[in-house]
């Protein structure tokens, strides 16, 4: 037999992902609902004397009537709409004691439907700590349904295991709903006709609700009111018939009615205070600080600082022992596999091992960027920082949430994209994610460095005093800025077409964060990456080594190994000859990867790359900096013939694309090719991993493949204006 | 003593106490407000203004709610009490 199942529902903030992980401990899986970018999540939970339960966190919501989607989650949940879902045997509502009232006019509405409701009451402690009582006992006797406290210390998880173990074990959870409010002066034929449709929509989908019309039809009402109705998944027909003509009056009048009712509930429940509540104190005079009308954006910059310094300078210490030792596993690897098998010790080493470093080298960034953000959120100042940015976000359109994905994409946009998950709206979150990788990541740095170094560093100073190198630098920086944020424009008003976001922004009391609880939310961020972005980057990165290892050009190894074989016999053992191999080598591997596939493709794009400046070599470097944008650095080493060891710094490396001609003497690489890089890197997509981050955190391809689309072309098109223009202007 | 004056919960200056009153207007977000415990006759206080002057801060049945002023110039309020609120 199945375990029974519980839903835990309850408002935003109210402790509720705390309890379920009090309940659940690491049996907790993370998914996503099927095609939408809404968390799911599930755990088991032993109650003891053979009794378990499959507890099923739905997304926090204020009211079952939705407004995004995340909340149409949890009232689909309750509402049993869910596809696969198992009808609930219980429904545990979570109700924060430190704002009694609003939690309860969501139990209110539950209590109007036949539900198995049982109230959980959590932050009984801060309120004891205030010299103040919690009657649990009382409000459980007028609410009608088990009402158990369950302080985040002391053992409240265990009583709430012992009261759920008590009620499954007596027999079914009464499933008895109170009375909806009467409306006086309001018409109930139209109420009821409204509830008619959503009680036949709910018994096609296996439940019974007859007889509780009325409370379906304020509900239909309320969902009329609040836009909420078409996100239920339920039959055109039903949300038409369900319209409630006069909605607006009803909506009103239901919403003071249970007011009203809260109102009656929640009378001495808690104790009288002796004044001000000490915690209440607290959180007053914090925020007189960092909500201040100076030093609040001060303090807010300075946060948002040292969340920055931490994700750019913490991780990088973290990043270089990550790639050491990849470097040692794949020499190991390396000397392990037989001489005789080049094949497979390539794909092991440059395919699989590679490709693993190229995933776990961006657990750092992501587990930093999560520490802090789950920090910043379980204190309680994150909802502070939305509060002071909304003015400047609503003017381009994006919530306020939307700024530290934006501004970690400075650092990376794998982590940024997954930090989206804390904007509400689903367009909104989309419409972030898109243009988040726009911001110039720190895998640009080594391009810019590389071109501004190679092309640049030579030209005179501007004015004589402004190096031409760091204007570049500054103006790229500024171009991708823009880019985001015009995107963003653009995208609001077009393929994701939406309003900006109202602001229905609750700042939560400050809270100490838990540490158990910041771990697992990092932990969890970190598995979720590494088994569902993981997967793809690593297929993606023995894909491209495939690209640039085959077709095997038998003649290139064996002239190699002559080549090789002349040096070792020509030349002393020492300095000398150790440079002789390594410059063998690396002439091999310029000819290896010039007839690979990658190599053929590079040449085969020439004809399209030209109008922008660029050579088969650099199409090549754009191939292979799919992988991530630096390794077009690396990539232009290897068909330079210099190794696959160049970094940004190399001066062989400068001078051999310095010297480099077309076939008609020119240069190749001049300002104008540089700066028309410099913009097709800017605006492409060039990194696996953001992909697989994006496909991620939307539930499907149909984003990434989207983005790649768009900001390839716009990335063509930028790099061909760039250098037609600039060939028009007369430079070169 | 003074006469109740009437004015939107928007233009009321920071630290003022009032009663609210019906939402002149109807809207998904003034929906949810509603929602939230922000119904006819409730007693709020105005916090503060964000930094850059939108949205406000109200105190609304012992929790902080912040919402823009566009929203707020929706509610009505007889006022209470001014500048006496923190004192």
């Amino acid at each position: 037999m199945s375990a029974p199942v519980a839903l835990l529902v309850g408002n935003p903030n109210s402790g509720k992902t705390s309890l379920f992980n009090g309940l659940t401990g690491l049996s907790a899986k993370v998914g996503n609902y099927p095609g939408i970018t809404v968390e799911h999540r599930e755990g088991r939970c032993d109650l003891g004397g053979g009794h378990r339960l499959t507890l099923l966190d739905l997304p926090g919501t204020y009211s079952l009537a939705p407004r995004s989607d995340d909340e149409a989650v949890a009232v689909r949940g309750v509402l049993g709409l869910l596809p696969d879902a198992p009808p609930a045997d219980l429904i545990l509502c979570v109700v924060d004691a430190t704002a009694l009232e609003r939690n309860l006019y969501l139990v209110a509405q539950l209590r109007e439907l036949p539900l198995p409701l049982v109230v959980c009451v959590t932050m009984t402690d801060t309120i004891e700590k205030d010299g103040r009582a919690f009657d649990a006992a009382l409000l459980e006797k007028r609410l009608g349904v088990p009402v158990v406290a369950t302080p985040a210390v002391r053992g409240g998880v265990v009583a709430l295991r012992e009261r759920l173990r008590a009620l499954l074990a007596d027999a079914k959870p009464r499933r008895h709903a109170l009375n909806p409010p009467a409306l006086p002066g309001l018409d109930d034929a139209t109420v009821d006709g409204a509830g008619r449709a959503v009680a036949a929509a709910l018994e096609r989908a296996g439940r019974s609700w007859k007889g509780h019309e009325r409370a379906l039809g304020l509900l239909a009402a309320s969902m009329c009111a609040s836009g909420g109705i078409d996100k239920l998944g339920l039959p055109p027909d039903v949300a038409e018939r369900a319209g409630v003509a006069d909605a607006w009056r009803v909506v009103r009048a239901v919403t003071e009615a249970r007011y009203q009712r809260v109102a009656g509930w929640a009378v001495d429940v808690i104790g009288a205070a002796a004044g001000e509540p000490r915690s209440a104190r607290f959180t007053r005079r914090l925020d007189a600080i960092a909500l201040h009308a100076v030093l609040g954006p001060v303090i807010l910059v300075g946060v948002f600082l040292v969340l920055f310094q931490a994700l750019f300078s913490w991780s990088t210490p973290m990043m270089d022992g990550i790639d050491l030792v990849m470097g040692w596993l794949g020499a190991h690897a390396s000397a392990l596999m037989p001489e005789s098998l080049p094949l497979l010790r390539s794909l092991v080493v440059n395919g699989v091992v590679a490709g693993v470093g190229n995933v776990v080298v961006f657990v750092p960034q992501i587990a930093v960027l999560f520490l802090f953000l789950t920090i910043l959120e379980d204190s309680g100042y994150l909802a502070r920082a939305a509060f002071i940015l909304d003015r400047l976000m609503a003017g381009i359109g994006l919530h306020g949430r939307a700024f530290v994905p934006l501004l970690s994409g400075f650092a990376c946009a794998v982590p940024a994209i997954m930090a989206t998950r804390t904007i509400e709206s689903t367009k909104d979150r989309i419409v972030t994610i898109l243009v988040t990788p726009f911001i110039s990541c720190s895998a640009r740095l080594p391009v810019y460095a590389l071109m501004i170094a190679t092309v640049f560093s030579t030209q005179p100073p501007i004015f004589g005093v402004i190096a031409p190198g760091a204007l570049v630098m500054v103006g790229m920086y500024g171009l991708s800025v823009a880019a985001a944020l015009v995107g963003a424009a653009v995208l609001k008003r077009t393929v994701l077409k939406s309003p900006t976001p109202p602001l229905l922004l609750e700042l939560p009391p400050y809270r100490m964060p838990h540490a158990g609880q910041v771990l697992r939310a990092v932990l969890a961020r970190v598995r979720i990456f590494l088994t569902e972005a993981g997967t793809i980057i690593l297929a993606i990165t023995v894909v491209l080594w495939a690209l640039f290892t085959f077709p095997r050009d038998q003649d290139i190894a064996q002239t190699a190994e002559a080549a090789r074989r002349a040096v070792e016999v020509t030349t002393a053992p020492g300095d000398a000859r150790d440079a002789e191999l390594a410059s063998v080598d690396a002439r091999a591997a310029r000819l290896q990867v010039e007839q690979s596939i990658a190599g053929r493709l590079g040449h085969a794009l020439e004809p399209a790359l030209q109008p922008l400046g660029f050579d088969w070599k650099l199409g090549v470097g754009i191939i292979a900096s799919f992988a991530a944008r630096e390794v077009l650095v690396s990539t232009l080493g290897l068909v330079y013939g210099l190794g696959d060891a160049s970094d940004e710094n190399s001066p062989s490396l400068r001078e051999a694309m310095r010297a480099d001609r077309h076939q008609d003497g020119r240069p190749v690489y001049t300002p104008l090719t540089g700066l028309s890089l410099l913009v097709f890197f800017v605006f492409a997509m060039q990194c696996m991993s953001t992909l697989a981050a994006v496909k991620r955190e939307t539930g499907g391809w149909r984003w990434p493949a989207f983005q790649l689309g768009a900001m390839s072309a716009l990335a063509y098109l930028a790099s061909l204006l760039v250098f037609q223009v600039g060939k028009l202007l007369g430079f070169s | 003593m003074r006469a109740p004056t009437l004015r939107t919960l928007e233009t009321l200056p920071a630290r003022t106490r009032a009663i609210v009153g019906a939402p002149a207007i109807s809207s998904p977000v003034i929906a949810r407000l509603l929602e939230l415990g922000l119904t006819p006759g409730t007693p709020v206080e105005v916090v503060r203004r964000a930094p850059f002057g939108d949205p406000i801060e109200i105190l609304l049945r012992g929790t902080r709610l912040c919402l823009r002023r566009a929203d707020a110039a929706a509610f009505g309020v007889v006022e209470v009490d001014e500048g006496g609120a923190l004192s």
